[in-house]
């Protein structure tokens, strides 16, 4: 019983081999995922309202038959500015920037999320 | 140790592809004055892009208007010859394509874009009389061609043909065909000239973009594509500007000036790419009502998206499900 716990070199270099890897890979997928994202795409109700550049600052006003949302983009990071929405969680979530990173207003089905610049889901532009 | 070391190696090689995601092969052209991508994926990729390089290449040689050695400008000095066969082809579908669009495509109006400035970014303005007597060296009717023999002869002084209105996508359609029999699929874009080969590796349709000469952030729209040719002309691509006014490079065969049509862009969806090119002007030149007109008449050819000079977007009913936007669009009727 004893012997099966005991180390053996070849296990030391397999876990090292599988701890080198790991690292490997948090860097390359952080490296290429998760980069600074250049697009805010905001949805109403499944139906895409626009996109925005985050190098651009601006606020944007949605009025649906819903509610009211203002969003904000500056210095490059998207917050939900104001909502009248009963329960305000957009509001209170911090600003977004990265890749991936959303906010939603589940009330008015608002959701900003943030993608990478669109030349890497469009194939061609004409 | 060893065997530890081609294990790590090999986690690392595929860990890479995964996250590039794709085992594509690319290939970047200047050429026929434009710059060209072609993304191909498959066992031969490699091969078939670079018989598509040669092919462009060959034909750019051709068809070359400011190359003095080219087929075309020895033509064009001549005033006559007997044509290869690429050159027959594109005449023939360039008389083809300008007797069906009743003359709103013209491949003989050298003359007149040379006087504009169009082909050396000398800009000009030419006075009406000019105008005139350079509309009689691009008469189109003064080409005697016989398209079994390939013999040619301009019947007017100063004539001159140009297959810039169609060569881009003629390169495109041979280079489809390439990909086609070496069992490849992928996309190009030949300056704006795409082809969308086959599906993407996920079986998916190619995603493709239709510019925005109005915004920088978002497209006009998107169309969703598998096996199509997709060409768009527009008033943005090549203009210039004198004494407050804007003269684009889209010449109406008609007055011999920019085309006042009220379009921004035309683009073209068809299976066949050189018509396509030439459709995307001839369209252009016609304005949204004869367009949406001639498209109806032709709808089994191809789609098309019209992008209004006050902002309309409209699309033919045959690409309507392909096509996205974030802009208010309706169907062309």
């Amino acid at each position: 019983m004893k012997s099966d716990t005991k180390l053996r070199k070849s296990d030391i270099i397999l876990c090292t081999a599988i701890i080198v890897i790991a690292v490997i890979m948090i860097i390359v997928l952080s490296c290429f995922s998760g980069g600074k994202g250049e697009l805010a795409v905001i949805t109403v109700g499944n139906k895409k309202y626009g996109e925005y550049s985050l190098n651009e600052d601006k606020e944007i006003d949605i009025s649906t038959g819903i509610g009211k949302n203002t969003i904000q983009i500056k210095n490059g990071k998207v917050t939900m500015l104001d909502a009248d929405c009963p329960d305000k969680y957009c509001v209170r979530q911090p600003s977004i920037s990265k890749t991936g990173e959303s906010i939603v207003c589940l009330p008015h089905k608002v959701v900003i999320e943030i993608k990478s610049s669109k030349s890497n889901d469009i194939d061609a532009v004409t | 140790m060893k065997r530890i070391f081609l294990l790590l190696t090999a986690c690392i090689i595929l860990l890479t592809s995964c996250v590039l995601g794709e085992n594509s092969e690319k290939k970047e052209i200047f050429a026929m004055d434009t710059y060209m991508t072609l993304t191909a994926y498959g066992d031969n990729a490699q091969n078939a892009l670079e018989q598509a390089q040669k092919r462009i290449n060959e034909l750019d040689k051709e068809l070359s208007v400011s190359d003095k050695n080219s087929e075309v400008s020895k033509l064009n000095s001549a005033g006559k010859g007997t044509l290869s066969a690429d050159c027959a082809f594109l005449m023939e579908k360039s008389l083809s394509i300008s007797r069906s669009t009743n003359g709103a495509f013209n491949p003989m109006l050298l003359p007149l874009t040379k006087s504009w400035g169009f082909t050396d970014k000398n800009y000009n303005v030419p006075n009406d009389k000019q105008i005139n007597a350079l509309l009689k060296e691009c008469d189109i009717s003064k080409v005697r061609f016989d398209k079994n023999t390939g013999e040619i002869e301009f019947l007017q002084e100063g004539m001159a043909v140009d297959f810039g209105g169609i060569a881009k996508g003629y390169a495109s359609d041979e280079v489809k065909n390439i990909f086609r029999s070496n069992n490849v699929n992928g996309i190009i874009s030949l300056g704006g000239n795409i082809w969308a080969i086959g599906s993407k590796e996920n079986g998916e349709p190619w995603k493709v973009a239709v510019k925005n000469p109005d915004s920088e952030e978002k497209y006009l729209g998107t169309l969703s594509v598998s096996d199509k040719a997709i060409v768009t002309s527009g008033s943005y691509e090549r203009y210039f500007e004198k004494d407050g006014k804007v003269y684009h490079h889209i010449l109406d065969p008609k007055t011999g000036c920019p085309a006042e049509s009220h379009l921004k862009s035309v683009t073209i969806i068809s299976n066949d790419g050189t018509l396509a090119d030439g459709l995307s002007t001839a369209l252009f030149v016609m304005g949204l009502d004869k367009a949406i007109e001639y498209q109806k008449a032709h709808s089994q050819q191809f789609d098309a998206v019209f992008y209004t000079d006050d902002g309309g977007i409209f699309v033919t009913k045959g690409i309507a499900e392909q096509f996205s936007s974030d802009y208010k669009w309706s169907i062309a009727e």
